[in-house]
């Protein structure tokens, strides 16, 4: 009788349990109604998100904007800043979707932190903005990126460890790129110059070619022409000088990478001896061409040159040339540089040189700027201020796309603060630039003091030399050594069939890149 | 609008005594490697086709003499002899006048008719001198190899405008275009040779009066009594072809 009871109590016991997980369960399952699927229960919150999901993006960018400070909404931060970031980048407006992003990472809503990190890394690689892709990249987990983006990742992330000198990190994340991505060329490429930083030119002249080789492009196309200088800087690196030269002289004539090619096949002419070769390339880069070209150095290898083949009056021409070319140069630089410290004057140099380099394209003849146009043209060409300046770019794109919206919307609180932030990153990479183009200039300068003491020894050499010559002179012995071709003219290098002008002080645009040096070398045995 | 160029018919003759000179050069040094492969130019902010050039003719005057002939004048002497003065504006756009006095006398096919057919022109009024003012448009700037040791410049252009054509006794408004060049032999000389058409409205030479029989035509000419007014007026579109040496200052 005594068990009957117990089962009874116990079945009892059950039936009130289940009745309680019942009740909990319908209670839990009306809240989860009363909510959205964000789990937010502040109507104005749910106003806002709902206006998002219906598309009304202006709408809800307000809604929310106005809402974002709110102390009882704190916990939905996060979730805020998330939905507003992705608003601006529907709308087409990456730095401002950016910005809010950050500020999902700042306000650490650990539900949305990795989400934002995705969004950020997506609206900064729209931007090419390093700052936020670096921060954004090295805080991200590979496993946690969605896979459409991954190669995205792995690209900026053999970036960055590139940029830091991680040459065989950068070269593992460069081949996690995979070939069918739109980052697979860079990566391929960046991947080889990896390896040539690490020294393995033969592994980075096999990426090189395989890229060369992948498909069949247009002869200008610059994948195809980066390549081919990758190619030849990377048996230059191995001393290979003629299989160099076959490549830099692969770069086709109508890209504006030939120059640098010129330049550096005069190096590869002189490493493998070919002194009359070296000599026909900067009789090209010494034309009045070159005028606008930062190209110092190239002044410098010349007298080089002419030391080496005995032509001490050619020493001394070229050794002039230099010193008037860069002497003011060096000091305009050096006063600019001592009486500037504010980056944005740095960075105003540089616009002006842009103005400048528009003017003079369009036939105009605009005056320099306090730095010398040869010198701010040569840094507007450098990769790190380009991707500035592109950078800069694609703000004020953005500026004017939002100028373009209602007044009502840029009389909002909403529309101020855009306009705001907007040109508060204006000015910040304003100034990046400025920096960076001052950290150039900087550069330069020590560059050219180090020409200017290897040009006051060449000098000293070539003062040896001729006083050695003298010497011989006097001394009855003879002061050049027979050449096997002392007995013949200019005709001598003529051949029917190849164009053959006398030069005479004319510069053709056709004839840049194809002098040759008919001279002899001077030396005695 | 510069342009080098490569050939020219008036140095055919030199090509050819040039050919000989290039048939005897040795094999050239330079490695094949090294010779340009492509026909493309190298991009640069300005492309000019020139730099540095060695004559630059920008707000300067040229001042000659030339020699000529009027081919198809068919009377007439067909020679003529002038002056001409050129200020460049710019490297493109010039003002050039010239002047040139005509032969006297009547020309071979006028004797020939005269010997023949006893038809003497020989009274007939023919133009005593051209004057002319064109404006220059220099289209092209380039260079020649003369042999392949010697370069000259040379400049190319065209012409057009007014002037006059005198008669004894009348002046006819006339207009003018046509094309020249100039090949440099230095900085401020040049030879300069222009192919002009000149159209103007003269007296025919032909004389033939209303109500005069032939022979009576005939005597009137030979007689020589006639005045200008006394020939028919007629259309000529004459091309003059001069050459003469020019000085650049």
């Amino acid at each position: 009788m005594k068990k009957i009871r117990v089962l009874g109590l116990l079945s009892e016991s059950v039936r009130y349990f289940s009745l309680v997980i019942l009740i909990i369960t319908f209670i839990g399952v009306s809240k989860a109604q009363a909510q959205n699927e964000y789990g937010v229960r502040d109507q104005r919150l749910r106003n806002a998100l709902s206006l998002y999901e219906k598309k009304q993006l202006l709408p809800a960018a307000s809604a929310l904007f106005s809402i974002r400070t709110r102390p009882e909404l704190r916990p939905y931060r996060g979730l805020i800043y998330l939905t507003l970031g992705k608003i601006f980048l529907d709308l087409n407006f990456p730095q401002i979707a950016a910005w809010q992003f950050a500020n999902v990472i700042m306000v650490n809503d650990q539900n949305y932190n990795k989400k934002a990190l995705e969004y950020l890394s997506i609206a900064a690689d729209k931007l090419g903005d390093e700052t936020i892709l670096n921060y954004a990249v090295s805080k991200m987990k590979v496993s946690e990126f969605p896979a459409q983006e991954k190669d995205m990742l792995f690209f900026r992330m053999g970036e960055i460890k590139f940029r830091n000198k991680d040459y065989k990190g950068a070269i593992e994340a460069f081949d996690r790129v995979t070939s069918d991505s739109s980052y697979s060329e860079m990566a391929q490429y960046m991947s080889g110059s990896s390896f040539a930083m690490l020294n393995d030119t033969g592994a980075a002249i096999s990426k090189f070619e395989a890229l060369l080789a992948n498909k069949k492009r247009a002869i200008t196309d610059s994948t195809r022409v980066s390549t081919l200088m990758a190619l030849a800087r990377a048996h230059y690196q191995r001393k290979d000088w003629r299989r160099s030269l076959e490549y830099y002289r692969r770069v086709p004539r109508d890209h504006t990478l030939w120059h640098n090619a010129l330049f550096e096949s005069a190096w590869a002419n002189l490493r493998s001896a070919r002194f009359r070769s070296a000599l026909g390339t900067f009789h090209s880069l010494h034309s009045s061409y070159y005028d606008d070209f930062y190209v110092p150095e190239s002044l410098v290898l010349r007298a080089i040159v002419y030391l080496y083949i005995c032509k001490y009056d050619e020493v001394n021409k070229v050794v002039g040339l230099f010193e008037r070319s860069y002497g003011d140069v060096q000091t305009r630089l050096t006063n600019f540089l001592r009486s500037t410290n504010d980056p944005k004057a740095y960075y105003d140099e540089v616009e002006h040189g842009l103005l400048m380099k528009k003017m003079i394209q369009s036939g105009g003849k605009p005056a320099e700027g306090r730095i010398p146009y040869r010198v701010i043209r040569n840094i507007i060409g450098k990769p790190d201020i380009e991707r500035g300046l592109d950078y800069l770019r694609k703000l004020f794109i953005e500026r004017q796309q939002l100028e373009k919206m209602s007044v009502g919307f840029l009389e909002s609180p909403l529309g101020r603060y855009t306009v705001k932030l907007l040109i508060g990153r204006i000015k910040t990479a304003q100034k990046l630039v400025g920096i960076k183009a001052k950290i150039h200039m900087i550069y330069m300068r020590g560059e050219l003091k180090d020409l200017d003491e290897q040009v006051s020894y060449l000098r000293y050499e070539m003062i040896g030399l001729q006083k050695d010559a003298l010497k011989k002179k006097i001394a009855g012995q003879p002061v050049e050594s027979p050449k096997i071709d002392d007995d013949s003219d200019r005709s001598y290098y003529v051949k029917n069939g190849y164009d053959y002008w006398p030069f005479q002080g004319e510069f053709w645009l056709d004839e840049i890149g194809n002098y040759f040096y008919v001279g002899k070398q001077s030396c005695a045995n | 609008m510069m342009r080098k160029i490569y050939g020219w018919p008036l140095i055919c003759f030199m090509s050819v005594v040039g050919m000989t000179t290039s048939l005897r050069a040795e094999k050239m040094a330079f490695p094949e490697e090294e010779l340009a492969r492509e026909s493309v130019l190298p991009k640069f902010d300005v492309p000019n086709s020139v730099r540095n050039r060695n004559v630059v003719v920008e707000g300067r005057f040229e001042l000659g003499g030339f020699l000529g002939k009027v081919t198809d004048e068919a009377v007439h002497s067909q020679d003529q002899m002038g002056f001409l003065g050129t200020y460049h504006i710019n490297e493109v756009h010039g003002v050039n006048l010239s002047y040139g006095l005509m032969g006297t006398g009547v020309g071979d096919y006028a004797k020939t008719l005269n010997s023949e057919v006893n038809l003497d022109l020989s009274k007939t009024f023919g133009p005593k001198s051209v004057a002319l003012v064109s404006y220059q448009l220099t289209a092209f700037y380039g260079k020649l190899s003369i042999l392949k040791n010697l370069v000259v410049n040379t400049h190319i252009y065209g012409l057009a405008g007014v002037g006059s054509v005198m008669y004894d006794g009348l002046t006819a408004l006339a207009f003018d275009f046509g094309l020249g060049q100039r090949f440099y032999l230095s900085k401020n000389f040049a030879l300069r040779f222009d192919l002009k058409f000149v159209r103007y409205s003269g007296p025919n030479p032909i004389y033939r009066p209303s109500g005069r029989s032939q022979n009576q035509s005939k005597d009137d000419l030979r007689n020589g009594v006639l005045k200008i007014r006394d020939f028919e007026s007629t259309t000529y579109m004459l091309t003059h072809l001069t050459g003469g040496l020019v000085f650049l200052f």
